[in-house]
């Protein structure tokens, strides 16, 4: 061909691209978990401990699948607040219909995540700028964007009035917590010996939980340092596994560390490290999953709240357990029993030890997202990129959340009888959420 | 003055000493996570000396010797005291500044033997090593004196045991704890066999105890049986209905975990039953934290009533509690009549102590009150039909302290009552006077149910809320999204915790004073004289009125003490008991205590007098501790 005609054809071709170019339809999944991270970002700023950042996600997440709902989306799986105890309540319809109902659910969340969290001011330039991308990005017109801003308001509103009635604001008029004396009881822990964390969390109202003895765990093995004895049997396991932990082992106890706030010493210098916590890592999977399935807002939105839903639930009826065994963690009695020198590979949390945190809501997550998205769904989990820590791949939700109850076990900050119990614990509030919302419209 | 310090560091250790020896001192200063910092003096000096002291014993450095220096119309005074806190130290040489002095006449040092040595006609700006002398006069020992108290051992059995609850953590804005008042103390003779039977008061987890005063003996009285619920804050001895044999009335205080209407809050009325057996008897049901109590003819129908006053609502500090006046109808049987008799209510205040006197000798007795962040106030008898603050007839302007006692006597022999009230004393950070005054703060600001105390107070010329970030933050959810920071909280004032709306419908109690007082009585009402220094140096808690040494005029023996404070505020436990001498005058001499035999360590709750073996006795109530006796030599 000759080379003035070439040019012609590629000139032709590049014209076309122009004229021919239609907008790209937005990915909302990745949209949707961007907007989350921002909340997750002011969290980690406020060092919010893993009960309450688990209450922000619930309530923000809340938020943006009750704009949806209430504007006439539809849904695969049953309404998630139906078996909870504000189903009777009734929520704001706009005046008319909404052209970006997913514009305003964004809002929600951000509006929720602004007023619930002590640094929520951060996400006012959060929202400004959502404001000028959906613009930008046709989302939303000039015209219609008043109505959206109203509307995420009024629901932002009502989800807030739930989580002042929800017990969070009488927490500061209880008699605060004072370790139990005796063998076998919580102490603070080294090096910061911070004062338990939210020792009264059983006292905020659980979503779908209508009475938490009902998902309390198997009791723990009791304090005995007799040789023989259960508990001593697992404090061995504890000092042993963790002085032989093989490279990967290290990496898995590091990767579900999700501590919001370790504290490095140096001479009289602290520095406390932040994080995201174990439901912000879980809310993360969600994302990831959403993202890979390329699930429509509608759907993105109601998975995350599912999550975030269960994730307060497990909290709560994780919290509950530990503050009625106070039981001792490994680190207190290794260095008075066995060893003053051994130190846990992680940061001991400050609350007590039965049963364990990542161990509960790990599993609850798991059961939930495998109800929604399969077993066996195949993920590449980075939500720890962010804090320096490698991808890791899962074979299922599942898998994640046996491997994240261990890790507590190689971290040296559980004992075995925690987590095993605890990933029960997880199971049956998973299974009894995942029952209420899994039948198909 | 620009002293050279650019950098911004944190710095948290510090010390002197003339490192290049050009006589001026110089500066090491730590800074955290860098290297030190070590800084030289250049600016200009007048003329210096500088001693380094030797010794040759152990101490070589002479360690807690005293360097008296004089010249005409220059003095100084010296320690050899290098220690200036945890694992630091300055230069073990002593520096003195001496200006335009060209040599010091006397220089005279005092070895921690007590061996004196002098120097004469010593020059400027030199470095001097003065070795001590080993033929040096030791001091002459100060005389032995006697003291007019002397301890006894033989104390009543009654072993005081803790429940160790930490009030901070019910309402952690609190100041001091409340449930630490025990033991109140209170005689009679119960049984009318002349000896005196003593009230030992409890707290909760310990129950009250009388005990006989019988030769040298203390021994159990069985007429007498309490629980062990109750924190007993007052009790009085009288013969509530006029069977001539002394009955019990104990008020019951305290905080721990006492809900609002908790049982352990009912005020008890014993009546004896003749032959010295004290029984529980009917008495009005109201429930708070009782503070103070008087028995006192109010109707003039011949019969003891009770003034009760209240101290706080247990977990509701520092909510007005409602004072009260109960009527006896003779039988030992009381009326609640605070309605009619008292002003606002019955809301005075948060009342700790109070006396009973006729104040306008209308042969009525009045009530003198005082309490926490409150008016020193004096309440009239109005023809027994109801009482109406009259405090601004007896004082010129306001005296409102945080007040903790009160006892009266006639100091200065005129013939009528003067007052001694005990306040809170100056030893701790706070100051307060009529342009600076302590400001509590009270309201459910975040509406959730729970009172939330914030105290303000002076640093410098500013008022400032005196909570920290972290306290104030943990107590009230709304702060933590004003303050994200500390650097924000440093400089916020109460307007900045609150908006104007909000700080008008709060309770704000204040205090323009802290001193302890002697309060003259004249006829143009009451004169306040501020006690001598050392008995502003803890909070008084209790006052004994009582001629110590036996020359006709009537002094004081103070105990008080507060272990039981915040961290911040630290404890206050400077005293140890004081004796006041009063000339006769009203004047009063502070003890030593070599002077008066007081030294007791802890913090004194009550004090007794008592005649035992013709004798008189002081029993000190001690929280958390035995009781201490002392005869008045």
């Amino acid at each position: 061909m000759k080379l003035s005609k070439k040019y012609l054809i590629a000139l032709f071709v590049i014209f076309a691209q122009f004229t021919m170019a239609t907008p790209k339809a937005p990915i909302w999944s990745k949209i949707y978990a961007d907007q989350l991270f921002k909340l997750t970002e002011v969290m980690v700023t406020d060092v919010a401990s893993p009960p309450v950042a688990a209450r922000i996600y619930a309530y923000a997440t809340l938020a943006s699948y009750l704009t949806i709902q209430s504007t006439g989306g539809k849904f695969a799986h049953q309404s998630l607040l139906d078996d909870t105890y504000f189903a009777q309540s009734t929520w704001p319809s706009p005046e008319r219909p909404l052209t970006s109902p997913e514009f305003a659910a964004i809002l929600a969340l951000q509006q929720v995540g602004e007023s619930i969290m002590p640094s929520g001011y951060l996400l006012q330039e959060k929202r400004e700028n959502w404001i000028k991308e959906a613009l930008k990005a046709k989302i939303i017109s000039k015209k219609e964007l008043q109505i959206h801003l109203d509307y995420s308001a009024m629901i932002a509103k009502s989800v807030l009035e739930i989580a002042k009635k929800d017990g969070y604001l009488q927490l500061s008029t209880l008699t605060r917590y004072t370790p139990a004396t005796g063998e076998g009881y919580w102490y603070p822990t080294p090096p910061a010996y911070i004062s338990a964390v939210e020792p009264e969390w059983k006292t905020i109202k659980p979503f779908y939980i209508q009475n938490l003895s009902e998902f309390k765990p198997v009791a723990m093995a009791p304090f005995d340092l007799s040789e023989g004895s259960s508990f001593h049997n697992q404090l061995l396991e504890v000092y042993t596994v963790t002085q032989n932990l093989t490279e990967e082992q290290k990496l898995i106890a590091n990767f579900w560390d999700c501590n919001p706030f370790k504290v490095d010493f140096s001479g009289h210098m602290a520095i406390g490290i932040k994080k995201i916590s174990p439901g912000g890592h879980w809310i993360g999977i969600a994302g990831i999953a959403a993202e890979q399935q390329q699930l429509s807002f509608a759907e993105t939105a109601y998975v995350h709240a599912m999550v975030g839903m269960t994730l307060h639930d497990a909290f709560i009826s994780c919290w509950e357990g530990k503050y009625e065994t106070n039981r001792i963690r490994p680190e207190t009695v290794i260095n008075q029993q066995m060893d003053q020198r051994w130190r846990p590979l992680l940061q001991t949390p400050p609350f007590p030890e039965y049963t364990s945190g990542h161990s509960v809501i790990s599993r609850a997550s798991a059961v939930v997202l495998t109800g929604y998205f399969g077993d066996n769904f195949e993920f590449v989990d980075n939500s720890e990129v962010y804090f320096g820590l490698p991808e890791r791949p899962f074979k299922s939700f599942l898998l994640a959340s046996e491997e994240a109850a261990i890790s507590r076990l190689y971290g040296g900050i559980h004992f075995r009888d925690a987590i095993e119990n605890g990933v029960s614990q997880g199971e049956k509030i998973g299974e009894m959420i995942w029952g209420k919302v899994k039948s198909e419209n | 003055m620009d002293w050279g310090f650019d950098e911004k560091l944190f710095s948290s250790g510090a010390a002197y000493s003339d490192l290049d020896n050009d006589g001026d001192l110089d500066l090491v200063i730590n800074h955290l996570n860098e290297t030190a910092g070590i800084y030289e003096n250049t600016g200009t000096t007048g003329n210096w000396l500088s001693i380094q002291l030797t010794e040759k014993s152990k101490n070589t450095a002479a360690i807690g010797a005293k360097i008296f220096v004089q010249d005409e119309g220059f003095q100084q005074f010296l320690e050899m005291q290098p220690v200036r806190g945890f694992q630091s130290s300055v230069s073990q040489r002593i520096h003195l500044g001496l200006g335009d002095q060209e040599s010091i006449k006397s220089l005279q040092i005092i070895w921690p033997d007590g061996s004196v040595q002098e120097l004469k006609d010593v020059s400027k700006n030199q470095i001097l090593t003065i070795s001590k002398d080993p033929s040096s006069p030791k001091l002459a020992k100060a005389k032995k004196v006697d003291p007019i108290l002397v301890s006894k051992e033989n104390i009543p059995p009654f072993i005081p045991q803790t429940i160790g609850f930490n009030d901070f953590k019910r309402q952690p804005l609190m100041l001091t704890m409340p449930s630490y008042i025990s033991p109140v103390l209170a005689k009679g003779d119960l049984d009318g066999d002349g000896n005196p039977e003593v009230f030992i008061g409890g707290t909760k987890g310990q129950s009250a105890k009388i005990f006989s005063a019988i030769d040298e003996q203390w021994l159990p009285y069985s007429g007498f049986n309490s629980t062990n619920g109750f924190t007993d804050a007052v009790a009085l001895f009288a013969d509530f209905n006029g069977d001539q044999a002394l009955d019990l009335y104990v008020g019951s205080g305290g905080y721990h975990d006492y809900i609002g209407s908790d049982e352990a809050l009912q005020d008890r009325l014993y009546l004896n039953d003749g032959r010295g057996k004290l029984r529980k008897a009917p008495f009005p049901d109201y429930k708070f934290s009782t503070g103070t109590a008087q028995a006192i003819d109010i109707n003039q129908d011949g019969h003891l009533d009770l003034f009760v006053g209240a101290r706080m609502i247990p977990g509701r500090y520092p909510q007005l509690p409602s004072s009260k006046i109960l009527l006896n109808n003779g039988l030992g049987k009381f009326t609640d009549v605070s309605g009619q008799y008292l002003p606002i209510d019955g809301k005075i205040g948060l009342v700790t102590a109070s006396q009973k006197l006729d104040l306008n000798n209308d042969g009525r007795e009045d009530l003198i009150l005082a309490g926490e962040f409150m008016n020193l106030t004096f309440l009239i008898n109005q023809d027994g039909k109801s009482f109406t603050d009259e405090s601004i007839q007896y004082l010129d302007k306001p005296l409102s302290g945080w007040w903790g006692s009160l006892a009266s006597g006639d100091f200065d022999g005129d013939g009528d009552i003067d007052l001694v009230a005990g306040n809170f004393g100056l030893n701790s950070q706070f100051e307060a006077n009529d342009q600076k005054l302590l400001k509590l703060y009270a309201s459910d600001f975040d509406q959730n149910g729970s009172i939330d105390p914030i105290f303000e107070c002076f640093i410098g010329d500013q008022a400032y809320p005196f909570p920290s970030r972290d306290e104030l933050l943990d107590q009230m959810v709304s702060m933590r999204s004003k303050f994200t920071n500390y650097a924000s909280y440093s400089k916020a004032k109460i307007t900045d915790l609150f908006t104007t709306d909000e700080l008008e419908k709060v309770q704000v109690l204040t205090a323009n004073t802290l001193d302890s007082y002697y309060l003259e009585h004249t006829s143009e009402g009451f004169i306040p004289h501020k006690l001598p220094i050392l008995a502003q140096a803890f909070p008084i808690y209790a006052i004994l009125p009582i001629d110590l040494n036996q020359d006709g005029h009537l002094d004081l023996v103070l105990g008080g003490n507060q272990t039981f404070t915040r961290i911040r505020i630290g404890m206050i436990d400077a005293g140890l008991g004081l004796a006041l001498l009063n000339d006769g005058q009203g004047n009063f001499r502070t003890l030593t205590p070599e002077e008066s035999g007081l030294k007791i360590k802890g913090d004194i709750k009550s004090i007794l007098p008592l005649e035992l073996n013709g004798k008189t006795h002081l029993l000190f109530g001690i929280n958390q501790q035995a009781l201490q006796l002392l005869e008045i030599k």
